[in-house]
């Protein structure tokens, strides 16, 4: 007999009906079956698959070659105090080094560190399994400004060893085109005298000065607060040398014409902040001969860091030296009366003191003196004539407009312009008249 | 006639309730198996991509010579394998648009297609990034020792030039010679520099050149001004000394240059393609989600 074909029936074909009751019977059987089939078919699904994420898998970590953590380790040991943690970054290999680190350590266990970082910022291969690693560093204190400082650079040779990698040796003046600088820890202990507004660190031998300085600090901030009315800052840093000398191979090169006391800007960035930096033995020295300049000196080194935020690249030097010596109290000016009066030329001018890095470029006690006077009588007239206010608006003004694309002659003359309503040459004359006496 | 008739009706009616009941369990059978394909896909696609070494690819790869060499080695090797991932990913996203395509499915598994739908597209984006990324980066690897020791050695140099300074009042002979000596090689690294974007084009060359040629003309008025410093000459003192502090503003480090580049040029694609991890991510848990709660293990 011939098996039909299946057929879904959609319409009443009726050439595809079987002719006999039977077939009907047999067609109705068959789609009955498909339908079990189907049924049945359906029913038996194999187990349902699992669901799995898509997403794509997540990549690994950036390597350093293991760098990074042994900086890491070193800088949390010196946070934490923590001698033997700290030792264990270092190699033992090499003696000498290891010696120097851990007097280091010693030397600094007093100083109250609130953040320190080291950050590697490039290697290279020096030898099989020794790298030379270039560093930042980076640290604040307790009480102090919040924010790191712009770092420190320096290079360390850092070798693989079975338990990891070691710091091995200084190789910064190979890396770095200079040796390293040094810090106050490289002449001794290092011990901390905290004021109410001030820290000083400073070196066993000199505690009687490290007390004076706080004090004077401390009681130079009135005159600041009258100045620079709302001015906010946080615990100022001292550091308190023995000489000049040590003061040079920390900072080479940056302070030739020696005052006694200078300040150090941390970064461009106001909760940066700056820190003042003394010598003990000129400190002492004009303690004998002159017993009002200390004071006058710490107080025009703390106006620095409290101008820091109001200044910028183009604020004219003029303006910050002589307003930290109007805080100073400090406006004698009797080469300058003297110069004006008896109508000699003179450099550096006034004009010229409104440059950047004017004050760099002073190459005699005679030019030094001229710039800080006519930069004192500047301020003075300012602040007698316009007011503190006014001064202030001054500094931030040449602050924001910094960037702009003029010459600073014509920067000079539009700020003053458009904050006091006069000109660089109606000031300027009005300077003259006032500094000679008139 | 009526016999015919009613075992039709019948037969039709049996064969309509069978395919109601059966027609939807053989698309979701069939659901179930494109899942389990697209699933192999994806494990396939996650098997290729582990492959390609992303971690050696990094910035903070970019600070030795050994792990430029071997940046540039993962980068050369990573577009096969991004494609043949590719390729998985495109297979997987057929099996969800074909799962998506079965009009019978319970609507609960059409929602889950259309995430795993979606997630497949953002793993095609993510692989098309990365090509793209691979492909910036040759750029770079082909110069990039170059690169890494012009910038290393603008650092010796610097440190050269500020020790000079620091001898510019107590020695401005010494400090004269000593920066003539650093804006000497510092010329001959920007001549290398210019030499090799010549060749190649690369725009980091240009700027690392400029970069050269700024930090070589500040440092050559400071030969200026130690000229000056040791003739005693106090008004040329001060006009090289202001000259050169305004030049000192406007000169930015070479690592500035590198920093740059690669904000400008990496970085968007890097952030582009974590955008998209995390939104997949959102999508599979989603995904997970329905489908748990309705396939309870």
């Amino acid at each position: 007999m011939r098996m039909p074909s299946v057929y879904l029936y959609l319409a009443g074909r009726r050439r595809f009906f079987p002719q006999a009751p039977g077939r009907a019977l047999r067609w109705t059987a068959l789609m009955a079956l498909v339908a079990l089939l189907a049924a049945g078919g359906a029913g038996c699904v194999v187990e349902a698959p699992p669901n799995v994420d898509w997403a794509t898998p997540e990549a690994g970590e950036v390597t350093d070659g293991g760098i990074q953590p042994v900086f890491d380790a070193y800088a949390a040991a010196l946070l934490s105090k923590d001698r033997e943690a700290f030792l264990k970054t270092v190699d033992e290999a090499d003696p000498a080094f290891r010696e120097l680190q851990a007097r280091m350590f010693d030397r600094l266990k007093e100083v109250p560190f609130s953040q320190y970082r080291i950050e590697v910022t490039s290697q290279s291969e020096n030898a099989p399994g020794v790298v030379i690693a270039k560093v930042e560093i980076a640290f604040t204190y307790r009480e102090s400004f919040t924010e790191l400082p712009d770092p420190d650079r320096a290079a360390f040779f850092v070798t693989r060893r079975d338990e990891g990698w070691k710091l091995s040796g200084d190789a910064t003046e190979q890396a770095l085109g200079k040796p390293k600088n040094a810090g106050l820890e490289d002449f001794g202990a290092v011990r901390t005298l905290v004021g109410q507004k001030v820290i000083v660190f400073y070196l066993d031998s000199q505690a009687p000065t490290a007390e004076q300085i706080a004090g004077l600090t401390d009681a130079a901030f009135p005159r600041l607060e009258a100045a620079m009315p709302g001015v906010e800052l946080p615990k100022i840093t001292v550091r308190l040398f023995d000489s000049k000398e040590q003061i040079d191979r920390v900072f080479p090169g940056k302070w030739t014409e020696w005052t006694g006391g200078a300040s150090r800007q941390l970064g461009g960035q106001s909760d940066q902040g700056g820190e003042i930096i003394v010598d003990s033995q000129t400190y002492n020295d004009v303690n004998g001969y002159a017993p009002d300049y200390n004071p006058k000196m710490l107080a025009h080194e703390l106006t620095h860091i409290a101008l820091f935020p109001l200044s910028g690249p183009r604020t004219p030097p003029f303006l910050v030296e002589g307003l930290a010596d109007y805080v100073a109290g400090d406006q004698e000016a009797f080469l300058l009366e003297q110069k004006l009066q008896s109508g000699e030329a003179f450099s550096p001018t006034l004009r010229d003191l409104y440059r950047p890095g004017s004050f760099s470029a002073l190459l005699t006690t005679e030019a030094a003196a001229l710039a800080y006077e006519q930069s004192d009588t500047a301020v003075a007239l300012l602040e007698s004539r316009y007011g503190n206010e006014k001064v202030l608006e001054l500094m931030k003004e040449f602050k924001r407009r910094g960037d702009e694309e003029i010459d600073q002659d014509g920067l000079v003359d539009s700020v003053f312009r458009d904050v006091l309503g006069t000109g660089w040459d109606g000031f300027e004359a009005e300077w003259r008249r006032f500094a000679a006496g008139g | 006639m009526k016999l015919r008739l009613i075992a039709v009706l019948v037969g039709i009616l049996v064969l309509a309730a069978g395919l109601a009941y059966g027609l939807p369990r053989l698309q979701l059978a069939r659901a179930d198996r494109l899942l389990s394909s697209a699933n192999a896909h994806i494990g396939n696609a996650n098997r290729i991509l582990s492959q390609v070494r992303l971690d050696e690819m990094g910035a903070g790869n970019f600070t030795s010579e050994a792990n430029i060499a071997r940046g540039a080695e993962a980068a050369g090797a990573a577009p096969p394998l991004l494609e043949e991932a590719r390729q998985e990913t495109v297979l997987a996203a057929e099996d969800a648009r074909r799962a998506r395509g079965l009009l019978l499915l319970p609507s609960w598994y059409r929602d889950y297609w259309e995430k795993k739908e979606e997630v497949a597209g953002l793993r095609l984006e993510q692989t098309d990034i990365l090509l793209d990324k691979s492909g910036k980066l040759n750029d770079l690897y082909l110069s990039g020792s170059l690169v890494f020791t012009s910038v290393e050695e603008m650092d010796r140099l610097w440190g050269q030039f500020e020790s000079a300074l620091g001898s510019l009042q107590g020695d401005p002979s010494g400090a004269q010679a000593s920066l003539e000596q650093v804006s000497q090689s510092m010329r001959q690294i920007q001549a290398q520099l210019d030499a090799a974007y010549a060749e190649q084009g690369f725009q980091l060359l240009k700027d690392l050149s400029g970069s050269y040629s700024g930090h070589a003309d500040l440092v050559e008025l400071y030969v200026q001004l130690a000229a000056a410093v040791a003739l005693g000459d106090q008004a040329r003192v001060q006009q090289s000394a202001s000259l050169a502090e305004s030049r000192e503003l406007r000169v930015g480090s070479s690592r500035d240059y590198f920093d740059l580049w690669w904000r400008r040029t990496i970085t968007p694609l890097e952030d582009a393609y974590a955008d998209r991890e995390s939104r997949q991510q959102e999508l599979d848990a989603e995904a997970a989600l329905i489908y748990g709660r309705e396939r309870p293990e």
